[in-house]
C-alpha cells in the first residue's frame, strides 16, 4: 500500500470529538467574536441621532382659555404658572395617539376648560395630549381672548429652510421625531390633526420651531401631505403669539430646498 | 440523513453552538442598551426607549446576517470554519427572529423588556392600518434619495421568513436540494435589499460618518469575502479542466495523477463534463463519486473516509465510496465515476 506524503489535517464531523486543529481556531474565534460584538454594541449607539432635546412631562392639570386656532388647537394659559411652563402661554393640543384633539374637546373651543394629559416639551414648545375637557366659570378678570392671528405680532417676511415636523413627536414623543426614518409617523400625526411645524436650523438664527398656518391663519395639514419630512424652502410672513412662532405662506408656495 | 422529522434535531453540540449565539446576541443589546442609556444621561436628555430598542434588534439583526453570508465564503477559504456552518441555519433563523422583533417589537407585558416594533410605533396609534400606512406614506418609489426604505426592508424581511420558514429537512427533502439551494439563495436578495434598507433609511436619519464607515466596511467584507473564495474556485477549476484528456474510445477523462498524489482517506477534485468529481483514495483503492452531497449540495471532496464512508463536511450526510449510496436506512444516492489505475497513474472517466 502507498503511503500519502503529507498527511491532511483530519476535518470537522457534527457527530464526532472536535479535531484539535478546530479546538485551536475556537480558542482564538470565540475571544474574537465577543470583543467583536462589545465593540459594536459600544461604538455603533454613538451613530444615533436621539438624544435631542425634549420629554415627556409629568401628567398636568392645566386650565385656560381653549382656543381653535390660529393653526392648531391650543390652550391659552393664564400668566404665573408653575416655572417648568417656562415662558410657554400657548400650549398646543393633540388627541391621543396620531390624531387631533376628539370632537368632545373641540366643542369647548372659546371657553374656558380644564384638560388632563401628558405634556411634551421642547424649548419654549409645549403639546398636551387631550381626551376630555371640562368647562368651568372663567376666573374673575379673565376676558376673552383676541381670535386668530388678531394678538400675534407682525416680524416680517422670512424665506425658512427646514422640515415640516409633527409638533407631538418632534416635541418629545420619539427621538429623533424628525427626518426619514420618521417620515411615516410624521404623515400619520399630521394627517391625522397633531400640530404641523417647519424645524428649522441655520447658522444664522439657530433652530427654530415654527407653527405652520396658511394665509388666512388656518391649519395647513390637509395640504402638505407629500412634503412631510422633505427639506423645503418656504418664504412667508413671521409671527409671534405669545410663545409661539408662527410662519403665515400658502402651503402651494412650499418649495423643495 | 433523517428518515423522519423532528422540529429540531438537537444535539450537545447544536445546543452549545445556539447557547453561545444566543449569549453573543444577548450581550450586543445589552451593550447597545447600556451604552444608549449612558450617552443619553451623560448629554441630560430624556432617552426614547422604543426607538432604541428598534435601533438595537434592527441592528443585530443586520449585523449577525453578515456573520451568516461570512460562514460560506470562509469555510471554502479554510475548510475548520466549517465548525460554524453545520448549525448556520440556526444562525439564519436567529436573523429573521430579530428582524421581527425589530418590526413589531416585545410584548410590554413586563416593565422596560416590552417595546413597539418599527410598524406600531412609527404607523401604529393612527386610524389608518399600519400595513397600509408602511405601504401608502411615502410614494417617492422613483426618487433614489427619497425613496421609500421601509419597502426595501419588507422586501428583505419576506425573504428571511420564507428561508427560515423553509429551514427545516422537511422542506429540503420535499423540495429537493437543488430547489431549496435556490430558495436559499435568495439570502443575497435579502442582503441587497437590507442594505438598501440602512443606507435609504436609517444612514440618512443618522448622518454619522462612524455608522456610514460601518455600512460600508460590512459589504466589503462580504463582497470581498465571496469574491476572494470564488475566485479561488475558479482558479481550481482551471486547473482540474487543463487535466482534461481522452480515453481510448475518445471520450473525456481526466488523469489524476500518481496514486500517491491522493491523501490516503481523502480526495482531490477534478473537472469532467462539467461537474466536479471528488476521487477518494482509500489504501491502494480508488473512488470517484459526484463531489455534490445530495443534503445541501456540500463539497463531498473536502470530507474524508470514516468507517469505510465518505463524510461530508457540512452536516456529515455518509456514501458508500463504491456505490455513492448512503448506508441503510438513508437512502441518499449520489453519481459514481469509473476509476482505473494503470502504471501508478489514476484515471477517471465518464460512466
Amino acid at each position: 500500500m502507498s503511503r500519502s506524503p503529507v498527511p491532511p489535517p483530519p476535518i470537522f464531523v457534527p457527530y464526532r470529538p472536535l479535531p484539535l486543529g478546530h479546538r485551536r481556531l475556537l480558542l482564538w474565534l470565540l475571544p474574537l467574536l465577543t470583543a467583536l460584538v462589545v465593540l459594536l454594541g459600544l461604538l455603533l449607539p454613538w451613530g444615533q441621532d436621539a438624544y435631542g432635546p425634549g420629554g415627556r412631562l409629568p401628567l398636568r392639570v392645566l386650565s385656560g382659555w381653549l382656543l381653535d386656532g390660529p393653526g392648531a388647537p391650543q390652550l391659552l394659559l393664564p400668566t404665573g404658572l408653575p416655572s417648568d411652563q417656562g415662558a410657554a402661554r400657548r400650549v398646543l393640543l393633540a388627541g391621543p395617539g396620531k390624531t387631533a384633539p376628539p370632537a368632545a374637546v373641540l366643542a369647548h373651543s372659546g371657553h374656558w376648560v380644564r384638560l388632563r394629559g401628558s405634556l411634551f416639551a421642547r424649548g419654549d414648545l409645549r403639546v398636551m395630549n387631550v381626551r376630555r375637557a371640562k368647562p368651568l366659570e372663567p376666573p374673575p378678570g379673565s376676558s376673552q381672548p383676541l381670535p386668530g392671528l388678531a394678538a400675534a405680532v407682525d416680524l416680517g417676511p422670512v424665506e425658512l429652510l427646514g422640515e415640516i415636523v409633527d409638533g407631538k413627536c418632534f416635541s418629545g414623543v420619539m427621538k429623533p421625531g424628525a427626518g426619514k426614518t420618521h417620515r411615516g409617523c410624521a404623515i400619520r400625526c399630521i394627517t391625522g390633526g397633531v400640530p404641523a411645524l417647519l424645524h428649522t436650523s441655520d447658522a444664522s438664527n439657530g433652530a427654530r420651531d415654527v407653527l405652520l398656518v396658511d394665509s388666512k391663519g388656518e391649519m395647513v395639514n390637509n395640504s402638505i401631505g407629500p412634503l412631510i419630512a422633505d427639506r423645503l424652502r418656504i418664504r412667508g410672513q413671521l409671527l409671534q403669539l405669545d410663545n409661539l412662532l408662527l410662519l403665515r405662506a400658502d402651503p402651494s408656495t412650499y418649495q423643495s430646498a | 440523513m433523517s428518515h423522519g422529522y423532528v422540529a429540531i434535531q438537537w444535539t450537545r453540540r447544536k445546543l452549545l453552538y445556539d447557547a453561545i449565539l444566543l449569549a453573543l446576541v444577548l450581550g450586543y443589546l445589552v451593550t447597545f442598551e447600556g451604552v444608549s442609556t449612558v450617552l443619553a444621561a451623560r448629554a441630560g436628555v430624556e432617552l426614547e426607549w422604543d426607538g432604541m430598542w428598534i435601533r438595537a434588534y434592527g441592528s443585530a439583526s443586520y449585523l449577525l446576517l453578515h456573520g451568516t453570508l461570512s460562514i460560506g465564503p470562509l469555510s471554502r477559504l479554510d475548510p475548520r470554519f466549517h465548525l460554524l456552518l453545520f448549525n448556520r441555519r440556526h444562525m439564519g433563523v436567529m436573523v429573521f427572529v430579530l428582524a421581527l422583533l425589530h418590526v413589531f417589537g416585545w410584548p410590554k407585558l413586563l416593565p422596560l423588556l416590552g417595546f413597539s416594533g418599527a410598524l406600531p410605533w412609527y404607523h401604529g396609534f393612527a386610524p389608518l392600518e399600519p400595513w397600509l400606512s408602511l405601504l401608502t406614506s411615502n410614494r417617492h418609489y422613483d426618487d433614489l434619495i427619497r425613496f421609500p426604505f421601509e419597502a426595501l426592508g419588507l422586501v428583505g424581511l419576506v425573504i428571511l421568513f420564507v428561508m427560515a420558514a423553509t429551514s427545516h429537512d422537511f422542506w429540503l427533502v420535499n423540495l429537493t436540494a437543488p430547489i431549496w439551494k435556490a430558495i436559499h439563495m435568495a439570502v443575497y436578495g435579502a442582503y441587497a435589499a437590507l442594505v438598501g434598507h440602512v443606507l435609504l433609511g436609517a444612514l440618512q436619519t443618522n448622518r454619522s460618518p462612524l455608522l456610514a464607515g460601518a455600512v460600508l466596511l460590512g459589504l466589503a467584507w462580504v463582497l470581498g469575502l465571496h469574491l476572494l473564495a470564488g475566485w479561488r474556485e475558479w482558479w481550481r477549476d482551471r486547473r482540474m479542466a487543463a487535466l482534461l484528456i481522452q480515453d481510448n474510445a475518445g471520450g473525456p477523462c481526466v488523469e489524476v495523477g500518481p496514486l500517491e498524489s491522493i491523501p490516503d482517506g481523502r480526495a482531490v477534485v477534478v473537472w469532467l463534463a462539467g461537474e466536479r468529481v471528488a476521487v477518494f483514495r482509500d489504501g491502494d483503492r480508488v473512488h470517484a463519486l459526484s463531489n455534490v452531497c445530495q443534503h445541501q449540495n456540500g463539497p463531498l471532496g473536502e470530507g474524508c473516509l470514516i468507517n469505510g464512508c465518505v463524510v461530508c463536511p457540512w452536516h456529515g450526510y455518509e456514501y458508500r465510496p463504491e456505490t455513492g449510496a448512503s448506508p441503510p436506512p438513508f437512502q441518499e444516492k449520489v453519481p459514481i465515476f469509473p476509476v482505473t489505475i494503470r502504471a501508478g497513474r489514476v484515471f477517471v472517466g465518464l460512466p
